[in-house]
């Protein structure tokens, strides 16, 4: 082993000074890429590799968030210009004077991307702030709704993004009298485009270039629509056939109408939230596959519907507080990609996140509404541009805590964020670590004490119950060790920051998996991305089960890139590294 | 009944031919009802008859031929022309025509006949108000603190209201019968008492008769169900019987009076609107939120059949009061023409001799709608929206229009309150103005009419510093954050719109309806599109009425759009495949088409 460390640092040298004499040539956009991230952060150290043998990375070699503090990210960093008026305090930060905003990482310098495209799609209380941040830090896409108090100032390059939430089929029938999911009574397209056009809400907003429209609803399969009462039971099978094919025509127009009726009116850059061309996968996700010549959805509609529109969103709101996140986010983007790749026209794919987690279902779910770890969003987001996408959308609303963390309520479910021992009531100390999440069950306002039990998942109500340990600690303290809401945006804003001195190189490069990430998730193994550009191959890796609880892994890489006998060990933690390796 | 409403044609008429020179009804060789209307277009330049071919095609109108309350001034609207009305009171001498806000410079004197226009506004303060409406289109007057000898120079077709209130709680309690218990009526005639209280008694001054009541609350079926003296323990059959009499028993007393008034003389009887009348028998839903019901439905709205066509039949006329929560140009003028289509549906199902007249009146401010600050709260609605207001509930079938407002008496809508810290005051022209604050060198910021601005001081120095209100923006832009202003008090009322100006507005939505109005009084409302759609989908409000071959369309956009719309109207007046593309913008405009024989 001693050996091919040594060895490793030779070719790390070699490729060092090559990168040096190229850099200076600027021949090549990758080297450079590589040879000026090189220049600022010394402890990066990208590998050449042997022909066959092993070759194990240490962590130091690759480049995690903290090598890239107060690094010049951006030759041409992003400037706000002058604000027109003070922002009023609902909407500036609300920190106490002097105080950085929870949702700034520690000296990340602004940075622009040139070959992604991220759209800041955040609105409600004490956002604006956050909005002049995230244009400074990876997002180039806002969203419309700030008024001309924030736009007037944000940097000259910046993109406006309208938000439809629209048209709302269901009130839409109801208001032209069609009864509920009907949509074979629906007009033809070309009057349904005429119709939404003349609403004039799909006017062109002259300051915007982008328009997503917010779709969900929902259609009937064959088999369900079958079964409705409106269905025509007993016609001849010819004509239930022209029935059927007018309801699934019907309910793609209702996609494609209103793309028709903005593109009409001058819209360009058009997606719908609401349309996958594989819709997101959780449950079977390990087996996933795409099938873009037999899947029915995408032959009967899907593929009109892509046609119509610019942009896929790949939503991947996590639902779940579970290890295995990051690899469901990067194995949806990978099958999204693939019925994309499908077609003549590739068209750019956008992640689409949520800061919180979703909750997957109704009733009580301690994890609904806890804000996704700051590991979790930094490893999604960077690993996220090693697919092949386009960027990321973040949208978020309705949660306003960026300077302080919860307030605790009771049935509030709080999330740890740094360990803590507490007695419980019978007087048994408890440690409360990173990530427990605590049922605050009642708030005394005179005492200013919160009574509350500790989350056990695979326990009776989850660890809820009148068996388990309660404890009751001061308010204030208790809200000491909380996680703010904001610390999703930590991950978010690192994550992109990270994948910035890569942007060329993944952005051009061959997206590669040398373990397909459906795999990763349904082994619940440490997450590994690559792509590969030339000779250079760029590797992420990313451990979840460090958050976890569990012990950092390595990445076993054998026969890498189909070469015999050669294997590639990476290391795996809960920060996410990028390491640089070349072929000899 | 039916011998009223032959009195009430009969005058109807009767006052048509005096001031028009109209032959009667059945008696023309040219068509009456369109005379004023076709001579209009050799009277206004612009304006034309816009012949179509009834067949399948798409029809753009020329907004150059279309009507707006523009092109009128100078124009003579009446024949004979109605002489001026003098302005009256105690400092009538200073006062100069065109000088008030609400005045349509260059209008000339006019008079509705055949459709009700009604005021009633303020009180003695505002003589001037009523003064000049007598002279411009509004031809029946609420009195308002005044009686009608007050005002005997009106002209001589004006009309009077006379409102009186029926105070029911009286009656059960001299009855010593539980308030509230209308099944008690379904087998008491009320007739005898309320000829005793002498509010149904002739009084030649007035013409209408507006029926009031003062009563207990109408339960609906529900909560008449959880009454304690309701027969729960009664077959499902007695029930029943129980709930209609209680129905009925609410119908007699409107039907009582309207009747009572009918035999003592009176030719028009109507009803003001009240909680239990049209929001039961047709309910528009909440506007504000959804808008998806659909028109009423005689069969099977419950509270028409149960009791609604029982009151409306006995009565010439409906009252429809109201009054605007919120800033919402658009929504209020189409909430009117829900309770429209809603009447005019209802109206459907009874004999037409039986039918009443739906008089939308409106208030001209905006209520509110609820607590707290709101800066929209008593603001003046824009001119624009009350000359929509005035027009289209006419063109979706409603009798008459009007304003209602009751003021302090004594004060004048033409004066401006003063200024006082808190005050939301509206601007009525456009200026340019630097910030003084909060923060130094912050750009200029222009004004507009309707803009509304918050004042935050008055300056001992006379003074005063104020911020522009900015819905949507946080607090609605007030706050210590956002621009301030200031300027002399004396040049901020420079700028400021007082409470009556946009009377104008209904002036002049009353002169583009007065050509036409016997073409509206005998034709028929038609309708493309619901007014429901219109809401959703921010359509130009459209409507229509039709006269034989003749078609008086009103179109108005009122949604703010940058661009130039059209109200688009497929299968026009049943024509399958004919389109009728009507150009739309923010003024009240009227296009009059005219089908060619096939």
């Amino acid at each position: 082993m001693s050996i091919i460390r040594h060895s490793l640092l030779v070719a790390g040298l070699a490729l060092l000074c090559g990168l040096g004499s190229l850099g200076a040539q600027a021949a090549d956009p990758g080297l450079a890429e590589i040879a000026a991230l090189k220049a600022k952060v010394r402890s990066f150290v990208p590998a050449t590799l042997p022909a066959t043998g092993e070759v194990v990375l240490r962590p130091e070699q690759g480049v995690s968030i903290d090598d890239l503090r107060e690094v010049e990210l951006d030759d041409k960093p992003p400037v706000l210009g002058k604000r027109l008026a003070p922002y009023p305090p609902e909407m500036a930060d609300d920190c106490p004077e002097g105080e950085r905003p929870l949702y700034q990482p520690e000296a990340i310098r602004p940075f622009r991307f040139r070959y992604f495209h991220n759209e800041f799609n955040v609105f409600g209380g004490h956002t604006w702030s956050l909005f002049d941040y995230a244009a400074l830090h990876g997002f180039d896409i806002l969203v419309r709704g700030v008024p001309e108090e924030v736009r007037s100032h944000m940097p000259a390059d910046t993109h406006w993004l309208h938000m439809f939430y629209g048209p709302g089929w269901d009130e839409w029938m109801a208001v032209h009298q069609i009864p509920e999911g009907r949509y074979d009574l629906l007009p033809p397209l070309e009057t349904l485009v005429d119709m939404l056009v003349e609403s004039g809400k799909y006017d062109k907003d002259p300051l915007c270039d982008h328009l997503t429209f917010d779709m969900e609803h929902g259609w009937l399969r064959p088999d369900n629509l079958r079964k409705q009462d409106w269905y025509p039971k007993n016609a001849t099978a010819e004509e239930q056939a022209a029935f059927e094919q007018r309801y699934i025509r019907g309910f793609a127009n209702t996609l494609i109408a209103p793309c028709l009726a903005a593109r009409r009116q001058g819209w360009k850059n058009l997606g719908i939230y609401g349309f996958y061309p594989y819709p997101r996968q959780w449950g079977g996700l390990d087996k996933a596959q795409a099938d873009p010549a037999g899947d029915w959805d995408w032959n009967t509609w899907g593929k009109d519907v892509y046609n119509a529109v610019d942009i896929i969103y790949a939503s991947v709101y996590s639902f779940y507080w579970s290890p295995g996140n990051v690899a469901y986010v990067l194995a949806n983007a990978d099958l999204q990609k693939q019925m994309v790749d499908s077609m003549p026209v590739k068209k750019p794919i956008r992640f689409y996140f949520m800061p919180t987690l979703h909750g997957g279902g109704g009733g009580w779910r301690w994890w609904q509404g806890q804000p996704i770890a700051r590991e979790e969003f930094q490893a999604s987001l960077s690993l996220g541009l090693f697919t092949g996408v386009d960027g990321a959308d973040i949208w978020s609303g309705g949660r306003s805590e960026f300077c302080s963390p919860p307030i605790p309520k009771a049935n509030a479910d709080l999330m740890i964020a740094d360990d803590f021992v507490a007695d419980s009531e019978a007087g048994e100390a408890m440690a409360f670590k990173r990530y427990d999440v605590v049922h605050a069950l009642s708030v005394d306002p005179e005492k200013k004490t919160v009574r509350f039990q500790k989350i056990a998942p695979g326990k009776p109500n989850q660890g809820v119950n009148d068996q388990a340990p309660f404890y009751t600690t001061d308010a204030d303290e208790l809200r000491s060790h909380l996680i703010p809401f904001a610390e999703s945006f930590l991950g978010i804003f690192e994550g992109l920051a990270l994948a910035k001195p890569f942007e060329y190189l993944l952005r051009h490069g061959e997206v590669k998996q040398d373990i397909p990430s459906t795999v990763q998730f349904g082994k619940g193994l440490p997450v590994v991305r690559r792509v590969k550009l030339g000779k250079i191959s760029v590797i992420g890796t990313y451990d979840p089960n460090v958050i976890f609880g569990g012990q950092p892994r390595n990445v076993t890489l054998p026969d890498f890139d189909g070469h015999a006998g050669l294997t590639l060990v990476l290391p795996a933690e809960a920060k996410t590294r990028i390491f640089v390796v070349m072929e000899p | 009944m039916r011998h009223a409403r032959k009195l009430l044609w009969a005058w109807g008429v009767g006052l048509v031919s005096t001031v028009l020179g109209y032959a009667a009804p059945g008696s023309p060789p040219a068509d009456p009802a369109l005379r004023s209307a076709v001579a209009l277009a050799g009277k206004v330049g612009r304006f034309k008859v816009i012949p179509f071919r009834p067949v399948a095609g798409e029809v753009t109108l020329p907004q150059g031929q279309s009507l707006s309350a523009d092109d009128l001034a100078g124009v003579q609207l009446q024949e004979p022309p109605l002489e001026a009305v003098a302005a009256s009171g105690p400092s009538a001498a200073d006062r100069a025509p065109g000088a008030a806000a609400y005045e349509m410079k260059g209008l000339l004197p006019f008079q509705l006949n055949e459709l009700y226009a009604v005021a009633d506004y303020g009180g003695t303060g505002n003589v001037f108000v009523y003064d000049y409406l007598a002279g411009h289109g509004v031809n029946t007057f609420f009195p308002s603190g005044y009686t009608p000898a007050d005002r005997s120079h009106y002209p001589a077709a004006t009309r009077w209201v006379k409102r009186v209130s029926l105070n029911w709680h009286w009656w059960f309690s001299n009855k010593k019968i539980p308030d509230g218990r209308w099944d008690a009526l379904a087998e008491i005639d009320p007739t005898p008492e309320i000829a005793g209280w002498k509010v149904c008694d002739p009084d030649p001054a007035y013409q209408v008769l507006l029926l009031s009541m003062n009563r207990a609350p109408l339960l609906d079926r529900k909560a008449l169900r959880e009454q304690e003296w309701y027969p729960k323990q009664a077959p499902e059959g007695e029930q029943a019987e129980f709930e209609q009499r209680y129905y009925v028993g609410f119908a007699r007393i409107y039907a009582a009076a309207a009747l009572l008034a009918h035999q003592q003389g009176w030719q028009t009887v109507g009803i003001w609107s009240e909680p239990g009348m049209l929001d039961t028998w047709a309910p528009s839903g909440n506007l504000w939120a959804r808008m998806t019901e659909p028109i009423a439905d005689p069969e099977t709205s419950w509270a028409w059949n149960a009791y609604g066509k029982l009151i409306a039949a006995n009565v010439d006329l409906i009252v429809q009061a109201t009054n605007f929560p919120y800033w919402n140009e658009a929504g209020n003028v189409l909430w009117l023409l829900r309770n429209s289509d809603n009447m005019a549906a209802l109206n459907a199902s009874l004999p037409e001799e039986e039918r009443p007249g739906l008089v939308q009146i409106a208030t001209p401010t905006s209520s509110g709608g609820g607590g707290g600050w709101r800066w929209w709260a008593g603001q003046p609605l824009t001119e624009e929206t009350i000359t929509a207001l005035t027009v289209m509930p006419l063109l979706a079938g409603a009798r008459g229009c009007g304003v209602t407002l009751g003021l302090d008496p004594k004060v004048s809508s033409s004066v401006l309150p003063p200024l006082r810290e808190g005050l939301d005051a509206m601007l009525k022209d456009t200026f340019t103005l630097r910030p003084t604050g909060p923060v130094p060198d912050l750009p200029e910021v222009t004004f507009k009419p309707n803009d509304v601005v918050h004042v935050t001081m008055l300056g001992a120095d006379g003074s005063v510093t104020f911020q522009r209100v900015q819905p949507g923006m946080p607090n609605n832009g007030v706050g210590d954050w956002a621009p301030t202003f200031t300027l002399p008090q004396a040049e901020l009322d420079r700028h400021r719109m007082t409470l009556d100006a946009n009377l104008r507005g209904m002036v002049r939505g009353l002169a583009l309806v007065k050509p036409f109005e016997a073409l509206i009084r005998q034709g028929e409302a038609k309708r493309e599109v619901r007014p429901q759609v219109q809401n959703y989908d921010t359509l130009p409000i459209v409507r229509r009425v039709k006269y034989g071959r003749h078609h008086l369309l009103a179109a108005w956009d009122p949604w703010g759009y940058k661009r130039p719309r059209e109200a688009v109207l497929r299968d026009f007046d049943g024509h399958a495949g004919l389109t009728l593309r009507v150009p739309a913008d923010a003024q009240v405009r009227l296009y009059l088409l005219e089908e060619a024989n096939q």
